[in-house]
């Protein structure tokens, strides 16, 4: 009776003392007694491991997850193996979409083009897909083969390769989308629009580009951002750099404004801003079109900031403060002065 | 699990991808983790791991090991670190990693194990009361202290006591036969 008690394993005072949770006091005793007891200090000395293990353990598997990355590897290998007949790479689990935006590249395209040009294109290699919203659409969401991700703004469209065989993953777009690119250095990422390329090198960036005015914004990672004609004319963007093409000529400058991805995330953040640019801002997030009746009221400033909140209660966040009122007329928006 | 390196590398080099997908899922984080002690950029790592296991697929019919696979590999990962570090141009911190860092003396205690010792976790999380392995994964995920796990969960430091000794016998019975082996 006595042996069988002094060999109970009392598992909470073992994890109070491996948590360090004991006072001096407790933690003194508690080390004579395992001083005293070969077998009990033995099982703390284990104990101790296990938690060190699992806790190394955890760290590295949530660090670095392997079947996200296998995916981007296994594409890759894909060419070379002829014993096994390709078969469909699995998407994405909801569980494994955080990581890849923590690992992947990001990406903003813009650009106005017609799209007749990508309709031929796309008829004539049918390996090829192609994935289109309309203009009041925005948030529509593809995941590649590849296990990239591209979010759609409104009236754009995107065109990708339905598995990306080749040596490198290409996919032109028209209008504006927000990429998650899984990487992979064995098979670069490129992004054409009509007259400029995008390179993912290294992990993360946004492009933005309009008419013949294309804009990148480097998020993490590297970005070469080159003339479609002249591929050797080009800049390596990195981490913050903004790299803007105008006509042909291409140069970095600084992107200051904190609303530049607003349509993906849906969160505005106005400083002191003239009413007229926070329209600027609401346009391009919720794909409006705001006007209004008196030029006065234009340059009201506003300090305020908004998370994913619905149009109708940002207008009546921004109207109140002034007595204003507004009609929406589906995109059409008329921000008026209260004439009473 | 993978201690049949013959076996499986003749697989490999028929063109067996699920056993590659194996290797390469069962050894991916601690090569990461492995790496980034050298390159400590995550991305990079995982880009120098990645690169490391196209390379092994595309020359695998060539390939011959004469030390265990999983010594190839981190010798391997140490190697294009080390290329890496090069390349960045940091010569200083790369002539000091070759000094102080022999591939061999910086071998991790544990690799090919964790995949399967992480499943036992997981494994063992999943079988416990939801409550407890919640107290558990606070305390040693997340790092918080028995008070303020009482508290955000609304219960008594006591409760929070029980529980993580409740948890840790489990870890015990559960990862006896696999500690045992990786320590020695």
């Amino acid at each position: 009776m006595e042996e069988k008690k002094s060999h109970k394993i009392e598992w909470e005072i073992i994890s109070k003392y491996l948590s360090g949770e004991m006072s001096a006091e407790e933690k003194l005793a508690f080390e004579k007694l395992i001083d005293s007891n070969p077998k009990y200090a033995k099982i703390v000395t284990a104990s101790d491991k296990d938690l060190n293990l699992i806790q190394e353990i955890n760290e590295i598997q949530q660090q670095f997850n392997a079947d996200v990355a296998w995916t981007a590897v296994k594409s890759n290998l894909s060419n070379s193996i002829k014993e096994n007949p390709s078969k469909t790479i699995p998407l994405f689990s909801r569980q494994n979409a955080k990581r890849i935006m923590q690992i992947a590249a990001m990406l903003l395209i813009t650009i106005g083009l017609g799209f007749a040009s990508y309709r031929i294109y796309t008829e004539q290699l049918t390996s090829y897909q192609s994935i289109s919203s309309e203009l009041h659409e925005s948030g529509k969401t593809i995941t590649l083969a590849d296990g990239s991700t591209v979010t759609l703004n409104g009236k754009s469209e995107l065109v990708y390769e339905k598995s990306f065989a080749g040596k490198e993953r290409r996919v032109k777009l028209t209008g504006e989308a927000f990429f998650s690119i899984a990487k992979n250095p064995a098979k670069p990422f490129i992004i054409s629009v009509e007259n400029a390329e995008v390179k993912v090198l290294g992990t993360s960036f946004n492009v933005n580009a309009n008419n013949k005015h294309v804009e990148v914004l480097v998020e993490t990672g590297k970005v070469q951002f080159s003339l479609a004609k002249k591929p050797t004319t080009n800049i390596i963007l990195e981490k913050g750099d903004f790299g803007v093409l105008q006509e042909e000529f291409l140069e970095k400058r600084t992107q200051k404004d904190e609303n530049y991805l607003s349509w993906k995330t849906q969160l505005m953040v106005f400083k002191a801003m003239s009413l007229k640019d926070v329209a600027k801002v609401i346009n391009r997030t919720y794909q409006v079109s705001i006007e209004f009746n008196d030029p006065a009221i234009q340059n009201l400033p506003i300090t305020t900031s908004f998370n994913k909140t619905p149009l109708n209660d940002v207008l009546e966040n921004l109207c109140r403060p002034y007595h204003l009122t507004y009609e929406k007329n589906g995109a059409q928006i008329i921000l008026k002065k209260d004439l009473k | 699990m993978l201690e049949d390196k013959d076996n499986i590398l003749k697989n490999i080099q028929r063109g067996n991808l699920q056993e590659f997908e194996k290797l390469f899922k069962a050894f991916y984080p601690s090569l990461c983790n492995y790496a980034l002690r050298f390159v400590k950029d995550t991305n990079q790592a995982e880009e120098i791991v990645q690169e490391l296991f196209c390379q092994l697929w595309e020359t695998r019919k060539n390939l011959k090991i004469h030390t265990s696979l999983k010594a190839y590999l981190y010798k391997a990962t140490y190697f294009n670190s080390l290329q890496v570090l090069r390349k960045r141009g940091v010569k200083t911190q790369y002539e000091e990693y070759i000094k102080t860092h022999k591939p061999e003396s910086s071998l991790p205690i544990n690799s090919v194990e964790e995949k399967e010792i992480y499943s036992i976790v997981q494994n063992t999380l999943a079988n416990l009361p939801e409550r407890c392995s919640q107290i558990f994964k606070m305390s040693r995920f997340e790092g918080l202290k028995y008070q303020e796990i009482a508290i955000k969960l609304s219960v008594s430091v006591k409760t929070v006591e029980a529980n993580m000794g409740k948890a840790l016998k489990a870890f015990r019975k559960n990862l006896k036969d696999y500690v045992g082996i990786i320590v020695l």
